[in-house]
Order: C-alpha cells, then sequence, then structure tokens
C-alpha cells in the first residue's frame, strides 16, 4: 500500500515457543494452558537460591530454527539477564542471549505479488518467556505456567516494504518452523508473536525514518492492518510538518488502529550483565550437523520439486502449506508418472478433510484409491466417493468399491444389454442411425451411461454399440 | 561428658559417634544447650527440633552398619542456605518468615554423610557487609572480645564455631565473607575453586564471585569438610568435578608473598613468622606484588554490585517475602532491605547505567586482565602467602572498605584461598594469614597449612 506517496519500512521481531517437553530451565511441562499455576517449581518461579540449567532439547530446537532460516551457528553462544520490573517475571530479569546469540545471519524467501524477494534475518537467540496476567475484577492474577518456556526471538532487517510483503513474510516464516518441527506456531495462542517496527518514507526512498515498534500482533491480518494504518498515522504526522516519535505502541484489534503504550526503551535501560548462573554454550559443527541430519526438507525445496514433476503450482503450494499435508502426500510415494494425478486427487479430496479436522483415507486407502481410478477400475466420481467412504468406514476402498457396485463396468455381455435397453429406449436415435446418421450412436452411448450411473466403461461402451449397430 | 567435648576435632567425635562410645543424640543434646544458651548472637534460627531427629536418623543408620564420615558432628549454616521447612531470612527483614520447600545441594550433602544441623547463623543482610552488622536481627559479637569487629558476613558462622557451639560450619564468601570472620574469631575458612561446590541452595548475592565455603574449628576439619560438599551437581551448570593438584612432600614448593608496607606490625610479624616456617623446609620464598592492586578493589564493588542489584531484582514481595503494608513492590523493598544493601543495590544500578555501562564494561576488562595476571603469577608461585587484614582485629565498625584487598583477588579469579588463625597480637587475641594458590589447589593450602601450624605432614 502507498499512501499519499509514502511507503511503509518493516522490520519484524518474531517471538517463537519452542515446542520442548520441558522448561528451558528446569523440568517443569512447557505444555501450553492447564490449571493455573500448575505447571511451575522454584527455578522458574526464581525462588532465592534455585538456579538455572540449559534444557538441551530447547538448544537442539533453536540450532533446527536457525538451519531452516539458513543462519549460521555460533559455536559459542551466551546467556545474558534482561532486567525489567513486571509482575509476570518473577526473578526481575528475562534470561536471554543479548551479546552472543546462537544463530545469526539467515533469510527467508518471500512470494508476492511484486515478485520473489529475500529478507535477511539479522539474529536468532534463545530465551525465556514470562508468565501471563489475568484480570478478576480488582484482583491480578499470576499464571507462571508460561514462565521459563523456551522461545526464540527472530530478527529480521528492515528489509520489507509495505503491509502484503511483511504479511508473506510472516507466513513464509510460519510454514518454515512448521516444517522444521520446532513450534506449533499457533498465533491464536500466542506461540508465535510479532514486533513490528515501522517506519515511512517517500515511495522509493532509501533512507530509514525513526520508528515505532507495534507489539504482540497475533494475526497475519492484523499484522497487515497495523502496519497500513501505521503508515498512514506516521504519514500524516510528516505532510503536517511533524516530528515521529520513537515509542512503542499496541495494536487495537477493534479499532483497527494502534495506540501509544510508552516511549522505546534503551539498552541502558534493560541492564544487560551476562547471566552467571550458566556456562557458555557449545554448539560446535559436529553438533550441528548431527541436527541437520535429524531435519526433513523445507517446504520451499519439496514444492520446487512437486512443481518439476508436474503439479500444478497451486497444487503445490497447498500441499506444502502444512507439515501434515506434505507429509502424507510424501508417504504415498507415487512413482514420478502418477504425481501429478496424485496431487489432483490429493488436493481435492483429502486435504479438505484434513482441513476440517474430518477423518480422513489413510496412506495405504489413498494410494489403493489412486491406482484404482488410474488402472480405470474406477471413475473419478467414485474415486472421490471412496475417498470419503474409507475415511469414515475404514474399510479399504476396494471392499467398499464392491459393495457399492463402484467398479466399472467392463462386461461385454452385461454392456450389450444395457445397449439392447438403451436401443428400446431411444427408438428415434435408432431410426436416424438405421438411416445412416451414425452421430446418433451418441444418443445410445449416453443412455447407456445412465443405465449404468455412470460405471460403463466408456472405450467398452463405444464398442458395443458399435457391434449392435452393425 | 562436657569437658571431652569442648575441644573435640569433628574428625574424633565422628569416630567415637562410629564406634559407639557416644550416640549422635547424646552428643547433639550437649551442642544444643550450648547453642541456645548462645549469648553472642550467632544463630538467627534454632534447629533443634530438627537436629534431635537427623541424630536419631544418624544412630539408626549407624546401627544398621552405615559408614558416616560425619556421624553425629553438630554444624551450623549461614541463614542464606536453604534448609527446607525451615526459615532461611538472609538476616533480612524482606526475608522473615521465608521457609524454603528445597535444600541447598551442600546441606543435603552434609546431611547424608551424618553431620547434624544445629541452628542457621546471623550474617549480614544478604552478605552484603563487612562486619556482620547490617543484619536485621542485630551483629554477633566476638566471643574473643566482644569490642573487637566479628568480620562478616558470615559473622554468625564463625561466631558459632568460635564459642563451641559447633564444630563446622557452612558459609559462603564472595569477597572474603567466610575468611575475614573466621581470621577475626580465630577459626578456619575455606574459599574453594570456583564451581568445585554447588551453590544450588545459595541466596545469590553475586553469583560470579562466590561460594559455599567451609568453615571449622581446626584445619584437618576444614578439609574433612570440604571434601563431603565438594563435587558437580547437576541443578547447579556451574559446578564441576575438581581434579585437586596432589601434594609431594620431597618437591620443595615456590612461596610468593604479598605484605604491603602499610599493614601494622602485628599483621607483618604473624605473615612473616608464617613465611619464615617454609623458607625453614628449604622452600623458595620471595616477595610479590598481586597485579591491579590499585584498582582490585575496585573492580570487585562494581562487578558485584552490579550483580547485587541482578540478583536481589527477584524480591518484589509479589510471591513471597514480605509485602508492605501499603501493598507495594517499591514499598515492599524499601521497608524489607537495609540501608547498607538498598546503596549497594544502587551502585550497581548506576554501574550498569551510567554512560551506557561503560563503567562496567571496563571493569570486566580489569577482572580479566587480574586474572591473567594472577595466571602468570601462579606458574611462577605455587602458594601466594598473604594478610587477611591491614590490620590485626579492629575494633568494631572501624574496618570500612579497606579490609577487602587481600580477599578479593580469589573471587575475581575463582581460584581457592584458606585462611588460618596462625599469629597472636598484643592481647593474645588471633591474627589470620591467607594462604592462595591456582584453582584446585585445595590440597597445596592445607598441607602448606598443617607445616605452617607446625606439624607433620599427613
Amino acid at each position: 500500500m502507498i499512501y499519499k506517496g509514502y511507503e511503509a519500512v518493516v522490520g519484524i521481531e518474531v517471538h517463537v515457543e519452542l515446542k520442548t517437553k520441558e522448561k528451558a530451565f528446569c523440568t517443569c511441562s512447557a505444555e501450553y494452558g492447564g490449571e493455573m499455576n500448575s505447571k511451575c517449581c522454584p527455578v522458574c518461579l526464581g525462588m532465592p537460591g534455585a538456579l538455572p540449567v540449559v534444557n538441551p532439547e530447547a538448544v537442539k530446537l533453536a540450532v533446527k530454527a536457525g538451519l531452516a532460516l539458513g543462519c549460521e551457528t555460533s559455536e559459542i553462544s551466551r546467556f545474558d539477564r534482561k532486567h525489567y520490573f513486571y509482575p509476570d517475571l518473577p526473578k526481575g530479569y528475562q534470561i536471554t542471549q543479548f551479546y552472543d546469540p546462537i544463530c545469526k545471519n539467515g533469510e527467508v524467501k518471500i512470494k508476492t505479488s511484486m515478485g520473489e524477494k529475500t529478507v535477511r534475518i539479522e539474529r536468532l537467540h534463545i530465551e525465556e518467556d514470562a508468565g501471563k496476567l489475568k484480570r478478576d475484577g480488582d484482583l491480578l492474577i499470576i499464571d507462571h505456567n508460561r514462565c521459563g518456556v523456551p522461545l526464540v526471538e527472530i530478527v529480521t532487517y528492515p528489509d520489507m516494504i509495505g503491509s502484503e510483503e511483511a504479511m508473506a513474510f510472516v507466513n513464509e516464516l510460519r510454514r518454515t518452523l512448521l516444517f522444521a518441527e520446532v513450534s506449533d506456531c499457533k498465533m491464536n495462542e500466542g506461540s508465535l508473536r510479532c514486533d513490528v517496527n515501522v517506519s515511512v518514507r517517500p515511495v522509493g526512498g532509501t533512507s530509514l525514518g525513526r520508528r515505532c515498534e507495534i507489539k504482540n500482533i497475533n494475526s497475519v491480518s492484523f499484522i497487515g492492518k497495523a502496519i497500513d494504518s501505521e503508515l498512514k498515522r506516521q504519514t500524516d504526522i510528516i505532510l503536517s510538518g511533524g516530528k515521529i516519535v520513537t515509542e512503542t505502541r499496541r495494536f487495537s484489534e477493534t479499532k483497527g488502529v494502534s495506540e501509544r503504550m510508552r516511549d522505546k526503551e534503551t539498552t541502558a535501560d534493560y541492564k544487560y550483565i551476562r547471566e552467571p548462573d550458566i556456562l557458555p554454550l557449545k554448539t560446535d559443527r559436529e553438533y550441528v550437523e548431527r541436527v541437520r541430519g535429524e531435519m526433513r526438507a523445507l517446504p520451499c525445496e519439496i514444492e520446487a520439486e512437486l512443481i518439476a514433476s508436474g503439479v500444478k503450482k497451486e497444487q503445490a503450494e497447498l500441499i506444502c502449506s502444512e507439515p501434515m499435508f506434505a507429509d502424507c502426500f510424501e508417504k504415498v510415494k507415487l512413482s514420478a508418472s502418477d504425481i501429478p494425478a496424485g496431487a489432483n486427487l490429493f488436493v481435492s479430496d483429502v486435504i479438505p478433510k484434513m482441513t476440517s479436522g474430518d477423518v480422513y483415507p489413510s496412506v495405504e486407502a489413498f494410494l489403493q484409491c489412486l491406482h484404482m481410478y488410474l488402472d480405470g477400475e474406477v471413475n473419478i466420481v467414485s474415486a472421490r466417493e471412496l475417498l470419503k467412504l474409507c475415511g469414515k468406514t475404514g474399510e479399504s476402498p476396494r471392499d467398499l468399491a464392491g459393495k457399492h457396485g463402484m467398479f466399472m463396468l467392463r462386461d461385454e455381455w452385461e454392456i450389450m444389454r444395457l445397449v439392447e435397453e438403451a436401443a428400446e429406449e431411444c427408438e428415434s436415435a435408432v431410426r436416424e442411425i438405421k438411416k445412416g446418421k451414425l452421430t446418433a450412436k451418441k444418443v445410445i452411448v449416453g443412455q447407456v451411461m445412465k443405465l449404468s450411473r455412470g460405471r460403463a466403461e466408456p472405450r467398452a461402451v463405444n464398442e458395443a454399440v458399435d457391434r449392435y449397430f452393425q | 561428658m562436657s569437658n571431652n567435648m569442648k575441644n573435640i576435632s569433628a574428625q574424633r567425635l565422628a569416630e567415637m559417634v562410629r564406634s559407639g562410645e557416644i550416640s549422635a543424640t547424646e552428643a547433639v543434646t550437649y551442642y544444643i544447650r550450648r547453642a541456645s544458651e548462645d549469648p553472642w548472637g550467632a544463630y538467627i534460627t534454632l534447629m533443634e527440633k530438627e537436629a534431635l531427629s537427623a541424630a536419631e536418623a544418624v544412630d539408626k543408620r549407624i546401627a544398621s552398619g552405615e559408614y558416616l564420615p560425619l556421624a553425629g558432628v553438630p554444624f551450623s549454616v549461614k541463614d542464606n542456605i536453604c534448609t527446607e521447612g525451615v526459615k532461611t531470612t538472609c538476616a533480612s527483614h524482606f526475608l522473615e518468615n521465608f521457609i524454603p520447600s528445597y535444600s541447598a545441594t551442600a546441606y543435603l550433602r552434609l546431611l547424608a554423610s551424618g553431620a547434624i544441623p544445629v541452628g542457621k547463623t546471623n550474617m549480614d543482610e544478604f552478605a552484603v557487609g563487612g562486619e556482620g552488622d547490617t543484619s536485621y536481627f542485630g551483629t554477633s559479637l566476638n566471643p574473643l572480645d566482644r569490642t573487637k569487629a566479628t568480620g562478616g558476613s558470615s559473622s554468625g558462622s564463625a561466631v558459632s564455631l568460635a564459642s563451641g557451639s559447633v564444630l563446622l560450619s557452612l558459609g559462603s564468601d564472595t569477597g572474603g565473607s567466610a575468611r575475614l570472620p573466621a581470621a577475626f574469631c580465630g577459626v578456619y575458612g575455606m574459599k574453594p575453586t570456583y564451581g568445585s561446590v554447588s551453590r544450588f541452595g545459595l541466596v545469590g548475592m553475586a553469583p560470579s564471585f562466590e561460594q559455599i565455603c567451609p568453615m571449622s574449628a581446626s584445619l584437618d576439619d576444614n578439609e574433612l569438610l570440604l571434601r563431603v560438599i565438594t563435587g558437580k551437581d547437576l541443578r547447579d551448570m556451574t559446578s564441576k568435578d575438581i581434579s585437586y593438584e596432589q601434594f609431594d612432600g620431597d618437591k620443595p614448593l615456590r612461596v610468593g608473598v604479598f605484605l604491603p608496607d602499610e599493614c601494622d606490625l602485628d599483621v607483618r610479624s604473624a605473615v612473616k613468622c608464617a613465611a619464615q616456617k617454609l623458607s625453614d623446609r628449604m622452600w623458595n620464598v620471595e616477595n610479590v606484588s598481586l597485579p591491579e592492586s590499585a584498582e582490585a578493589v575496585r573492580v570487585y564493588y562494581t562487578l558485584s554490585s552490579a550483580e547485587t542489584y541482578s540478583n536481589l531484582a527477584r524480591f518484589d514481595a509479589l510471591r513471597y517475602g514480605r509485602m508492605s503494608e501499603r501493598g507495594t513492590v517499591i514499598d515492599s523493598r524499601s521497608e524489607g532491605f537495609g540501608k547498607t544493601l538498598r546503596e549497594r543495590i544502587a551502585e550497581g544500578v548506576y554501574v550498569l547505567e551510567h554512560n551506557g555501562g561503560e563503567v562496567y564494561r571496563r571493569a570486566l576488562e580489569l577482572r580479566r586482565k587480574i586474572r591473567v595476571g594472577m595466571e602468570s603469577l601462579y606458574e611462577e608461585y605455587d602458594v601466594i602467602l598473604t594478610p587477611v587484614c591491614h590490620t590485626a582485629l579492629p575494633d568494631r565498625g572501624s574496618l570500612g572498605y579497606s579490609g577487602d584487598l587481600f580477599m578479593v583477588y580469589a573471587n575475581l579469579c575463582g581460584c581457592p584461598a584458606l585462611v588460618i588463625p596462625l599469629g597472636r597480637d598484643g592481647d593474645g587475641l588471633p591474627v589470620g594469614v591467607q594462604l592462595m594458590a591456582n584453582c584446585g589447589g585445595e590440597k597445596l593450602l592445607y598441607e602448606v597449612g598443617r607445616i605452617m601450624e607446625g606439624r607433620d605432614v599427613t
């Protein structure tokens, strides 16, 4: 979006909750939700004398996230303390990696209506989440279940112009991290949260203006709205001769605009010190390669492969939009020539069921169904019906096809019987054929198909009709 | 019985308990009585009930044939070391009624070895102080002379040993906190190699400097206590198994002596006398200077106050601790924390905020330099002998910051340092000397200490 000749320049900080079993620095469950304050211990409550111990699973997932985003991994990274007072932060500081993050210098490739573009990742570091505050009348209730849940913070350069690119970035980042299996990336549950930094400049400019940060936006469409409204707000201030104040803002979902929260903190406000309770973290090359070996292909790679084997672009995109779809499709293990047809059926009849949470067919059932269709044993309508039924009943498509009479009709005698029946019903067409108007045979063929409820194999019907009128 | 018990060593008492000469319960009853009659203000909380049930358990374990290295030995615990179910106040109004649900690893290891906890000892509030006079519960007095300084921050631990209500004590040392009171009260204090004793359960003041420390009434007991509490703990990432340097009696050691001119006469003669004992063995004894000695104390205060600010940020009274009647975090902190502590926290804020943290970064760089300087000193000398303090036994309230110079090196560098009450001043009161070695040099220090005490090498 361009507003009065100005464009928004956007950099994003993304907080992603890692899906570890345990918290970052203690052995409490890191699972979302649960009874309030049921998942905490002296360590994550910051009780005096309790000490943090790094969860190796969190380190591994952070490295996976870094690798998925094409980052370099540091052989040695360190933890620091970031201080601020807030009721949901039990120690009065957050354990994070300020000076020496675990990963640096990555990138995410995005596609928008303007074409392809690379958004550079400046850094990715491990930190701990804070608790949650809830109001109950006059009471302020602190729920500590989320305290100490491991996060990675991913920081981009201000490489995105306008809301479309920013939204494309978040979608692509989310997809990549889902495929790397580091997080469930549920924006509505807060396991992926975005802080968006926005400044404005005349379209096509190169300099960066003063920025404002809009914190904790929890859906992709709100990110777009927040950026567009911020573009208008800042542009109007500049055009009316005002100055942008560097500040922290929050997005009001009801009003669709951002509101001022506070002045932006500076580094000194957080009084960073090295975390003396945690030794430097070693992630050497051997370790990183071992982790890399455990990772599957990235969605952009799978997508490119599918397109190369003849799958339509939109279908390839859809298959690669969720790891569940891509995994399932990958397990089908089709021979190269069958991939496009398989993708067709998969996209039209399996993915919708997966998305709506319906029971969907097993890999074996899908494969059997697809081959029955490709071998001409059933038609496409029956194939789709079978996929629906086998998802529901768990029976094999072949059994179901037999039970519901869905196999294509190929038996010559049976087809001839239907041709005879059709000929009796379509006297005028028969007369025309006998007069030599052979195109009227189509009427008979159509009638046979109707009588067989579409099951008659078209070539066999054509041959039978030819024979009948010889 | 009481006469036998008065000057007994922990090793001897444990032997008697193991052999059935005396039961743990009998022994502990004696020490509990002494502790409950303590007129010096050594204790904040007595653990009579816990002691008796622990003693009973020890007697059962002995009866079942278990070997317990510290069977029935009474010990005290500095009140910044967490003890499950027992108040751990850090001598602060803020934690006046704090009862942890967990115990420090070092404390648990002592219990496992058969030792019996007698009480929680007085200290400077949150270990910030050098004289034991910032405690919310009042100052502990020096049993040797109540007009003299007790030293801090582990003041109560030293007093409990000097007055004979326990034989061992767990103190902590961030910048001399175990060694200074040990020297002033005439007992032994070892600041071990950083990481050798788990800090889990120690209410930290400046985590990169401090260790839980063995304090004792005799040198051999100190070594025994260290052996029991040392070793890697999965709950403290900075803890590790240390491979200790072995002492070879046939090999002459190289000894560096750091003795600035401004030290008073009693101190000079104690250090010189100790040095003489070592040169008598034909060891090479030379005068040395310590790196950055004009800056070391300032570096220590700069960095430790920054860490103190950070470590005490958690005390917002929302989850535990004393909430002010006004109901705010700020009021809870300003009412709950004493003046010295509030000043130290303010210094920490200044250090971290001023000039964008430039002061803090410069101090970090100097700390690195001091470490490098000490490393190269240890290449030339096996042990370094220093005073504990410029003055022998100062009067109460007269110490100030100057006392820390000899103490801070071991904390800045993580190396071990042992304080031995070796000399006597004109009034017959003890004058401590300090021995330092490179990391893992604890055994050397104990052996050299024995030589200085004029005892054969064991």
